[in-house]
């Protein structure tokens, strides 16, 4: 692929990848919040409400951009494959890319996820239904699903343990990176604000434990990945400016490591005070802004080749 | 719903107190205190534990990319003719986008039939015609079903 046509697939890489994470994050936030307290019960003066955080909007631009770049993605595939950046050669290539390749059969699956996420949320409303919640757990599934059998995880065929310890860690990237966003950039913030101190720390112990558990999911299928792809190829890491971005990234994911434990040892394992409320906001924007920058080093690293 | 925000309320205000309130009275005990002191530490242990299989992980991923493992006749080797180029790859190919051609010393395309993929798509095979003594150019893409392209060329001798 050319320059050009690479910036635009790493871009429109890191939008879509952001937009799940997002995703996944708005709906943990939803539903901890539901668990956490009666927002709705708060004062007037500093009342906030869970319609108020309009998640609902924001699930619905991400998915809006989740599908904008799957409609690009044939395009994308066509380019990469073809090594053309020439539009009306990779335009003409998009039937074949759709009829006869494996990323062909998965662009049909994850057009199959996407309508029913779209159609949950065009036709399901803001209610809180168990059956829709998991038709939307269903959709973001596959979509997670799609994402593992299209990358090397599945050289081996489907269903291989490979596979599915990919899509355990797409899954788990999600979460992490998601509850974090949202919770950093959205909810937290305005948590920390009320006279209840509670329902913010019961909403951080909820995070907490959720991104511990999806740190957990990380290491196994992190730990099983480098056992059966790591070839002795570490060398490259500081020999090529490619493995530089890669230590770049490896380097936001150790701080945002860091964050989130200070979060968790310096204000949730602690009792509940104002200035710890405003401790946490501030790692917790942090830690979202780190989180970005992994989310773009990581867009630009899968969608580029470590030999070039 | 208001079900829910009664056990919501139940939930919030009294489990969560009192979570921090045992602490409060454990950190008091001496001996206690330390078997929560050695948890955290644990607990930081295990943040460590997970940096580092993140960080493996992440290196894992971007080195696993399909290359290829191994050619018949081999690179810089001298041979007979050859019936065909085989050429084995680290994972599955895309047939319509993988291709072998084979040129010889002036630049000529010497193979009649295009390459093919075996049925494991992991071996690409074009056959040969019965060729002249002389030094043969293989030119190879290799297309792999996460998309990513891979060439590359290498020469053979035949005697």
């Amino acid at each position: 692929m050319g320059g050009w046509v690479t910036a635009l697939n790493v871009l429109v890489a890191i939008l879509a990848d952001s937009s799940y994470a997002m995703f996944v994050g708005a709906l943990l936030a939803r539903w901890w919040l539901i668990r956490a307290g009666p927002l709705t019960h708060q004062p007037a003066s500093d009342a906030i409400t869970i319609s108020g955080l309009r998640l609902g909007r924001l699930v619905m631009i991400c998915l809006t951009v989740l599908i904008v770049s799957h409609l690009a993605r044939p395009w994308f595939v066509a380019s990469s494959m073809s090594g053309s950046t020439l539009f009306a050669e990779t335009f003409a290539l998009i039937p074949t890319i759709l009829t006869s390749t494996r990323q062909g059969g998965l662009w049909y699956a994850n057009s199959l996820a996407l309508g029913t996420l779209l159609g949950r949320r065009l036709f399901g409303g803001e209610r809180i239904v168990t059956g829709a919640l998991w038709i939307e757990v269903a959709g973001l599934c596959m979509l997670a699903a799609t994402k593992a059998a299209s990358s090397h995880a599945s050289e081996d065929g489907d269903f291989t343990l490979a596979e599915i310890s990919q899509f355990l860690h797409n899954i788990a990237t999600s979460v992490w990176a998601g509850a974090v966003l949202i919770a950093g950039l959205v909810v937290v913030p305005r948590l920390a604000v009320l006279d209840d101190a509670s329902i913010l720390w019961n909403y951080g112990g909820r995070l907490s434990k959720t991104v511990t558990k999806a740190l957990g999911i990380l290491v196994i299928s992190g730990l099983y990945a480098s056992w059966s792809d790591m070839h002795g190829a570490v060398s490259s890491l500081w020999s090529s400016p490619w493995g530089k971005t890669l230590v770049t990234k490896l380097a936001f994911v150790a701080t945002a490591v860091l964050l989130g434990s200070l979060t968790r040892f310096r204000c949730l394992g602690r009792p509940a005070t104002s200035q710890r409320a405003t401790t946490m906001t501030k790692l917790l924007r942090s830690e979202a802004a780190v989180m970005m920058g992994v989310l773009c080093i990581s867009g630009l690293l899968a969608n580029t080749n470590p030999s070039g | 719903m208001r079900a829910v925000f009664t056990a919501a309320i139940r939930r919030s205000r009294v489990s969560v107190p009192l979570e921090y309130t045992e602490r409060s009275m454990i950190a008091q005990k001496g001996l206690q205190m330390s078997l929560i002191l050695f948890r955290n530490f644990s607990e930081q242990g295990l943040q460590y534990a997970r940096s580092i299989a993140i960080l493996l992980a992440l290196v894992a991923a971007v080195f696993g990319h399909t290359a290829a493992v191994s050619m018949t006749p081999a690179a810089d080797s001298t041979v007979s003719a050859p019936a065909n180029v085989t050429i084995k790859f680290s994972g599955a190919l895309e047939p319509k986008f993988s291709t072998i051609t084979v040129t010889n010393a002036e630049g000529h395309v010497v193979n009649k039939e295009a390459s093919a993929v075996g049925s494991d798509h992991k071996v690409m095979t074009v056959p040969l015609p019965s060729l002249p003594a002389g030094v043969y150019t293989v030119h190879w893409v290799g297309v792999s079903t996460d998309t990513h392209r891979s060439q590359g060329d290498y020469k053979f001798t035949v005697e």
